[in-house]
């Protein structure tokens, strides 16, 4: 890859929280959230980034978009290193695409008042397209622009946040768990849409989920979080059919369908996973 | 072979729904809105001056009992002055406290329900701390210290009013707005490098708009009992301004033997506030964009 391919740089993040409110915490306790961790994103690529609740995946995507904590190592977007003074621009060159569809959206604007308002605040990086065509690029047609979203269904919201987020021609778009509250023929749907992106618009995409099937489909490459580590990481391929660290195999062989469900555990149990020396809890 | 259910009609559920949301508002706007123009209209009406008094035509019962008199048809006081009258020209004064008691406190209070749960930290910090010592003051306390201070007038009505009101509203849009503020889409428009004032101005303002709304109903309602309660504790409009608030202080001496002095003024303020109340809440079901979630 050549230089100028390089869309996201993490080298070394470490983002600490404290544990505990301002004034609960006399003894000052903080939480490693993301732990040394260091990826990187190319143009065209789809990374993905797998781990279980707690494991650090949102305050790694927090850090990347500009709207977190960090606590130590860097993040550069497009050569840009991210820190709490971007110009509103280079802000802009991330773009997230969130779980809750419709909460992705203000409930009481329309789509077209919503794209209208981007466009006002972007003039020179929105002029590209027009609301028609933008909707087209992600299999939307234009009657929906007059409408609220909750008049639209969750997969066609996601497909709006999609529009918003390309809309402003980001260098790297971030989707934390896109699909996880879709059912699972718009998830493919959703999936299909972005595979697309990122062969049309050369798009990088940084790929958030606990969802190992879904990672599985889309993702170049991927890495493993285990609390606040990346303690695998390589080609898709590789990673699902060699895993090589022992927390990955275990994630592996908690996939539905991978293997019958065990009849002595209908519940069917989540993965046992030594977590005792995790500190902290859910993010 | 799979049993298929014939494919029903889509119901058209959502335009009258609508329909009857606004069905609802007409329903308490219009006699509100009547209410309300009667008493704008009321120099214009054949009354009796609401200020004439005549000793000897004094605590005359409505039209409809013995000893009625036509000319006074909801009766008369205790100086002969006619209640009708007074009731419609106390209206305007009325309405217009209200109106301006609740705007004074509404503005400043969602304003920085608004800035101080999104901005967080000092902001709402020191918010919060002014809205608590605002809570724990006695309204009456207030008031007796604001009229002291100032004289009895209207704009020292308004400012009683204001400063007992804002305090509600901005501890409502607070947590209404802190709750906002984490939902996804606003995290979304930080992305987009929308500027915060306008997200506060653009997203969240619009989004609290109903809470602002069910509260100005209900405040409308405590600003006129409040008005009322000034009043008849003599700190409210000097006479011959009129209210309702006043007239029930005037009539209180003649509960026992002239009921309908007290009892008239009082059955509008009850009318009012109701009506204010269920237009309110008829407001906020048909400005919802969902009723559902959220």
């Amino acid at each position: 890859m050549t230089r100028e391919r390089r869309i996201l740089d993490v080298d070394d993040l470490t983002v600490v929280h404290q544990a505990g409110g301002r004034w609960g915490n006399r003894r000052g306790d903080t939480v490693a959230a993301v732990d040394g961790v260091s990826l990187t994103v190319d143009a065209g690529e789809i990374i993905g980034v797998v781990g279980e609740s707690g494991s650090g995946k949102t305050s790694l995507a927090m850090a990347v978009a500009g709207l977190g904590r960090i606590s130590g190592g860097t993040v550069t977007v497009s050569g840009v290193q991210v820190s709490g003074r971007l110009s509103r621009a280079e802000r802009t060159r991330v773009q997230v695409i969130l779980q809750d569809p419709h909460g992705s959206l203000d409930p009481r604007q329309t789509v077209r008042r919503g794209l209208r308002e981007l466009r006002r605040i972007h003039p020179e990086r929105t002029g590209w397209t027009t609301d028609e065509e933008l909707l087209a690029k992600v299999g939307l047609n234009a009657d929906l622009l007059d409408r609220l979203p909750h008049q639209v269904s969750g997969g066609q919201a996601q497909r709006v946040a999609i529009a918003r987020a390309l809309l402003l021609r980001p260098a790297l778009l971030l989707a934390d768990e896109p699909t996880s509250a879709l059912d699972v023929s718009v998830q493919a749907q959703i999936l299909r849409l972005l595979l697309g992106l990122r062969r049309s618009e050369d798009l990088a995409i940084l790929f958030i989920s606990h969802d190992l099937a879904v990672v599985r489909a889309v993702c170049d490459r991927v890495h493993v979080m285990l609390r606040g580590r990346v303690v695998e990481h390589g080609p898709t391929a590789e990673v699902f059919e060699r895993p090589a660290h022992e927390y990955t195999r275990r994630l592996l062989a908690a996939i539905p369908g991978r293997r019958p469900l065990d009849p002595a555990d209908p519940a069917g149990r989540p993965v046992q996973v030594t977590t005792a020396s995790v500190p902290g809890g859910e993010p | 072979m799979t049993a298929v259910l014939a494919p029903r009609r889509p119901a058209s559920g959502r335009p009258a729904t609508r329909a009857r949301g606004a069905g609802a508002v007409l329903a308490f706007g219009v006699p509100l809105a009547l209410i309300g123009a009667v008493c704008l209209a009321a120099p214009l009406l054949p009354l009796p001056d609401p200020a004439a008094q005549s000793l000897s035509a004094a605590l005359r019962p409505p039209a409809w009992l013995s000893g009625g008199d036509a000319a006074h048809l909801l009766g008369t006081d205790h100086l002969g002055r006619d209640v009708l009258a007074r009731i419609l020209y106390g209206g305007r004064l009325t309405f217009l406290i209200a109106v301006a008691g609740m705007l004074a406190g509404a503005v400043p209070g969602t304003l920085l329900g608004l800035v101080s749960g999104f901005y967080r930290g000092t902001v709402d910090a020191v918010v919060s701390r002014f809205v608590e010592a605002q809570l724990a003051l006695p309204f009456i306390l207030l008031a007796i210290a604001v009229i002291a201070g100032r004289g009895r007038s209207l704009s020292a009505l308004v400012l009683v009013l204001a400063l007992f009101g804002w305090a509600q509203y901005a501890r409502v849009i607070r947590a209404e707005t802190l709750s906002l503020r984490e939902r996804p889409f606003v995290l979304g428009l930080r992305c987009a490098g929308v500027p915060a004032p306008r997200i506060l101005l653009a997203h969240m303002l619009p989004n609290v708009a109903g809470t602002v709304l069910v509260l100005v109903t209900l405040q409308i309602g405590t600003v006129i009992l409040a008005e009322s309660a000034l009043s008849f504790l003599g700190l409210g409009v000097v006479s011959p301004q009129i209210s309702w608030g006043a007239m029930l202080a005037d009539g209180r001496d003649q509960l026992t033997h002239a009921w309908w002095v007290a009892a008239f003024p009082g059955l509008a303020i009850t009318t009012v506030v109701l009506l204010v109340n269920l237009l309110g809440d008829a407001m906020r079901s048909w400005l919802d964009p969902k009723k559902r979630r959220y």
